[in-house]
């Protein structure tokens, strides 16, 4: 880890010192980033090294995958690190992003870290498959998008988050711009991807997006309601009146985004909204690869009712993955899921709570 | 290490239960292959058959100044030497004892002197000349081997057998640039030895134009940095690599060129290059088809010098169920597949038309017209109108024109492979 630690494994920001709150990727005070260090303690990664496996096509010894990560044999992908990847920044903060089973790639991304005062910025993003390098688009966005909202203040009110949920949505679409791509290759467009975000503290939640990843408010008693309203043509024609969601959502169209963060996209105008949050209540991020298939609260919810209560934030996102796999894994999957209010300490031994900081 | 790039242009995204994978590799030699610190060795093979003494005479005089123009060309210290080829084949410059001559002011004036006495005579023994051209090279086996052959008539005078033992010995030891002067040379032959010896194959219809051909070859000849290149495929367990095709400058089939390297390896030898020289080779590959969101490579492209990789590209297949990426259209491979067609359909168009069959002649040559419209092969078209009264070039309406010399035909033939590269504007 190249990133300092101070007394009671407290770290600091390699550039200016800085005390870094755990989790974070990226320094509060100066933006730096905080290095290697994610994932952070308490966190982690449960990614195999797949280096030395043997090929999962022809079971050649792994000696063989070449240095562009194919299999010498029978010219199979290793499987990537970003093809499942964990982030359990502690019991109550955690994200899983999944490539699922259908797609060749994971072009998903999450980005999560805890702020001062229990609370937590996560951001999912949704590379969009017909364009060029929408996996770099996804995690270029999310990255950005966290290192702006952890920028700001500790004691912001909501007024202040969702202005810095603006910015950071903005400086996503910059970052996505700054993504080079070939502009020849005109069947493939300019690299893409949909966004949302969550600054939840105590109390409330902050939520921001672009596109059709969703959040969700999971209150305490199991129930769901939705924060965000997709940009697809299903829920704009839902929401102009014209057909029943289900109607919508049966229509070949349903699934088509009519807003996203690239190079031509329409006006970004990113809608904003804030949420209270009660005790217990939990917030919940996802892409379409988990939605696809639990599309109303309800179903989301019914979902949830089946994890004991007392289940960590990465246990839910897990089974959350697990199932859309289950059900056929038809685009890649994230969850990502907070619970404000829950103390960090309670599985993470090597992480202090975040109050003493 | 002279630098070279290979580009892959593919649509990778496949529909389930597909295994062909198509792809366009652009390879290009740097800046720095350059023939500065490289030895070449040069040989004509001069045609000096009875049948040059046609015309009265212009046809030899003609290959004799275009020689003269040739040798001018020679930069210093390069080796070379000057065949005379008829039934046999006679050292014109230098001596046979002396092998091959160092270029200079002096020995290309002595080259010079001998080429203007060389005399025509008897038959034309092709396999002879190649023989000979080949024992003359091996004198530097670490040169850049590159040869000129011209002739004006068919290899009439040793056997077929004679002329393919000849090819196999010469295969690999020299590049050799062949050129058919006049109407009485046969395309075909001629274009199989030029394929054999990865050289070109033209026609000088004129014997006025051989002087600028000639000048214009060793120009080429002489920028050459780097001999023995190769292309060498990686294709997985299980596949077949189904062709190998150079596309640009034109087309030229290599897939029965490859040599195994290993039960999943083989090299395509590509000859010489030049410093910024850029081709594009069509690679067409089936392999096992895989689940939706398997990734698997279907050929690795590395370039060799050698032994020493210099460049590599990379072939994908992905399976997906979203037909918009199974479904697109790569420009590079769609544009080559189109030139494939149009050679193709010159080829039997022009057979058709020398048999007699004058609507397939017109349907062919019709399609021709289209396809070369359509891509932007303007030289073809101009060919192709010399053949063939175009009414309406889009959808390839043509009528053939009552008289087609022979001439003509073999010009649009000997050319009908050319190619031109994807407008990449549009």
């Amino acid at each position: 880890m190249s990133t300092a630690t101070g007394i009671d494994g407290a770290r600091t920001c390699p550039a200016c010192a800085e005390p870094a709150p755990v989790g974070a990727l990226f320094c509060e005070a100066c933006g730096a980033a905080l290095g290697d260090a994610a994932p952070m303690a308490g966190s982690s990664d449960r990614t195999p090294d797949s280096a030395l496996a043997p090929c999962p096509g022809c079971g050649a010894p792994g000696e063989v995958m070449d240095a562009d990560g194919y299999c010498s044999q029978c010219g199979l992908r290793r499987p990537a690190s970003r093809d499942h990847e964990e982030r359990e920044i502690d019991s109550a903060l955690a994200g899983v992003t999944d490539r699922g089973i259908r797609h060749h790639r994971n072009e998903d991304a999450q980005a999560l870290a805890r702020r001062a005062e229990g609370g937590a910025v996560l951001v999912v993003c949704d590379g969009v498959s017909t364009t060029q390098r929408p996996d770099d688009a996804s995690q270029a966005a999310a990255d950005v998008a966290l290192a702006t909202l952890l920028a700001a203040p500790a004691d912001a009110d909501s007024t202040v988050l969702e202005a810095a949920t603006r910015t950071a949505i903005s400086a996503a679409q910059d970052a996505v711009l700054a993504i080079t791509f070939d502009r020849t290759l005109v069947s493939l467009g300019p690299p893409s991807c949909t966004i949302v975000t969550a600054v939840v503290r105590s109390g409330g939640v902050t939520v921001g997006w672009v596109g059709d990843s969703r959040a969700y408010r999971v209150h305490a008693d199991g129930a769901v309601t939705a924060l965000s309203v997709d940009h697809s043509w299903a829920a704009e024609e839902v929401a102009g009146g014209t057909m029943s969601e289900l109607e919508a959502q049966q229509d070949p169209r349903a699934h088509v985004i009519t807003r996203w963060l690239g190079a031509d996209a329409p006006k970004l105008d990113p809608p904003v909204v804030t949420a209270g949050l009660d005790a217990g209540d939990r917030v919940l991020l996802c892409s379409d690869g988990l939605w696809n298939y639990a599309d109303t609260p309800e179903a989301l919810s019914k979902l949830i009712a089946q994890q004991t209560a007392s289940a960590g934030a990465g246990d839910l996102a897990r089974t959350l993955v697990t199932y859309a796999r289950d059900c056929g894994g038809h685009d890649n999957i994230t969850v990502a899921i907070c619970d404000p209010l829950s103390p960090t300490a309670s599985s993470a031994p090597s992480a202090p709570p975040e109050e003493t900081a | 290490m002279p630098s070279f790039t290979a580009q892959v242009f593919q649509n990778e995204y496949l529909p389930e239960r597909d295994g062909t994978v198509d792809a366009v590799v652009t390879v290009t030699a740097g800046e720095d292959v350059t023939p500065a610190a490289t030895e070449a060795v040069e040989i004509l093979i001069l045609d000096r058959s009875g049948s040059m003494n046609e015309e009265g005479g212009a046809k030899i005089r003609a290959a004799r100044e275009a020689a003269c123009a040739a040798i001018d060309q020679l930069r210093d210290d390069v080796w070379f030497a000057v065949l005379g080829g008829n039934t046999t084949t006679e050292l014109v410059y230098p001596d046979l004892s002396e092998g091959l001559a160092r270029s200079s002011r002096v020995t290309r004036e002595q080259a010079q002197r001998r080429i203007k006495r060389v005399q025509a005579e008897e038959g034309t023994a092709i396999g002879g000349w190649l023989l000979t051209a080949g024992g003359l090279f091996a004198q530097r086996p670490a040169a850049i081997h590159h040869a000129i052959l011209l002739t004006d008539g068919k290899n009439q005078h040793e056997s077929a057998q004679d002329l393919d033992a000849a090819l196999a010995r010469c295969a690999g030891v020299f590049q050799c640039d062949c050129r058919g002067l006049g109407a009485d040379w046969n395309v075909a032959e001629l274009r199989r030895i030029a394929s054999t010896l990865l050289g070109s194959v033209d026609i000088i219809p004129h014997p006025s134009q051989m002087e600028q051909e000639f000048r214009s070859l060793i120009e080429a000849a002489m920028q050459k940095g780097v001999a023995a290149v190769s292309l060498r495929l990686w294709a997985p367990q299980g596949s077949k690599v189904e062709f190998v095709k150079q596309v640009s400058p034109n087309i030229e089939d290599l897939t029965g060129k490859a040599v195994p390297v290993n039960a999943l390896t083989g090299d395509v030898p590509l000859g010489s290059w030049s410093a910024g020289e850029s081709r594009d080779y069509h690679v067409q590959v089936t392999i096992p088809p895989g689940n939706v969101g398997d990734e698997r490579l279907a050929a690795r492209v590395m370039l060799m010098l050698g032994d020493q990789q210099v460049s590599a590209g990379l072939v994908k297949a992905i399976w997906t169920d979203d037909e918009r990426l199974s479904t697109r259209i790569n420009r590079e491979v769609a544009h080559y597949t189109g030139q494939a067609e149009l050679a193709e359909a010159i080829a039997d168009g022009l057979a058709a038309h020398e048999a007699g069959d004058e609507r397939t002649a017109t349907v062919r040559l019709g399609r021709a017209v289209q396809l070369a419209h359509e891509s932007g092969n303007d030289d073809t078209v101009q060919l192709l109108r010399q053949v063939v009264d175009v009414d309406d070039a889009e959808s390839g309406t043509v009528r053939l024109k009552p008289n087609v010399d022979k001439l003509t035909a073999m010009t649009l033939d000997t050319r009908s492979t050319r190619t031109v590269r994807v407008n990449k504007g549009s």
